[in-house]
């Protein structure tokens, strides 16, 4: 196993009130893999295996809003932003929680414009 | 109307091989902004309201979440209410884990429970916290969620 540090840091004034996040963990790791979804409107998948992911960052590089695919979820990547998921993932359909790890991930455009995203996840 | 700037980084090493990723941006726009420290060790959202926690949106739905387990030793979970299915998306973090998500430029929401050819994001309205359902107990750690609206 070896360790990588993640870090995230939010800064902005609002209303008068100055908003400071900031956050980091190590995660122990036995891979990190590189996603990159650069063809319109296609699937790009990391398959991890029998091994959870750790955490992933995503960014999108594109044009055009992409999702990814993990778990029990779906969540977006707006143009020009990063997400960053880590844990695992379960939803809640009526009372009933339904949990699921995420063995693969994966990304694909939203629309037929061009997405290019490019991830570091750690598993 | 307000800017917010995110820096993200990963560093270390992995099979002796260095390993480097950073990215930073602007959340550009923010007209509300909320911040809340959320102690869970109540029942699955009862009882949390503006005052006491519960970080609610002014619109229909955050445009960025912020949310971190600050716990140093028990997982917990964020809990995101969908707005259009009525279901809840449930991240489950170790302690220090984090997770940030974004409303899509499109503006229809955050997160969607399938992965179909034809997917449609659904608005979050509520953001909570408790034990995530594959752990024992209900103690869960303390997580900070901040939204952030932008138009």
């Amino acid at each position: 196993m070896d360790t990588l540090n993640v870090t995230i840091n939010i800064n902005g004034t609002h209303d008068g009130v100055t908003f400071t996040e900031s956050g980091s963990f190590s995660a122990n790791v036995r891979a990190v893999s590189k996603l990159t979804a650069d063809v319109t409107n296609s699937f790009q998948t990391i398959s991890l295996g029998q091994h959870s992911f750790v955490f992933a960052i995503i960014t999108n590089t594109g044009d055009d809003d992409a999702l990814v695919f993990f778990g029990r979820l779906t969540v977006g990547v707006p143009i020009g932003k990063s997400i960053v998921i880590s844990g695992s993932t379960a939803e809640d359909v009526s009372g009933t929680k339904a949990y699921a790890e995420a063995l693969s991930i994966t990304a694909r455009s939203k629309t037929s414009a061009g997405t290019r995203l490019r991830a570091l996840i750690g598993y | 109307m307000s800017t917010f700037t995110v820096t993200i980084s990963v560093t270390g090493t992995v099979k002796g091989q260095a390993v480097s990723y950073s990215d930073t941006f602007d959340v550009d726009d923010v007209y509300d902004a909320r911040q809340a420290g959320i102690n869970s060790g109540d029942a699955l959202g009862v009882g949390f309201t503006p005052e006491d926690g519960y970080a609610s949106a002014r619109q229909a739905c955050p445009s960025l979440i912020y949310a971190r387990n600050s716990s140093q030793s028990q997982a917990g979970a964020v809990y995101m209410n969908d707005n259009a299915t009525g279901d809840t998306k449930i991240m489950g973090l170790s302690a220090g884990q984090f997770i940030l998500l974004h409303e899509s430029v499109n503006g229809d929401g955050i997160v969607a429970s399938n992965a179909t050819a034809v997917t449609t994001l659904e608005e979050v309205t509520n953001v909570y916290v408790d034990a995530f359902p594959n752990f024992h107990g209900k103690t869960a750690g303390n997580v900070l969620t901040l939204n952030i609206a932008s138009t």
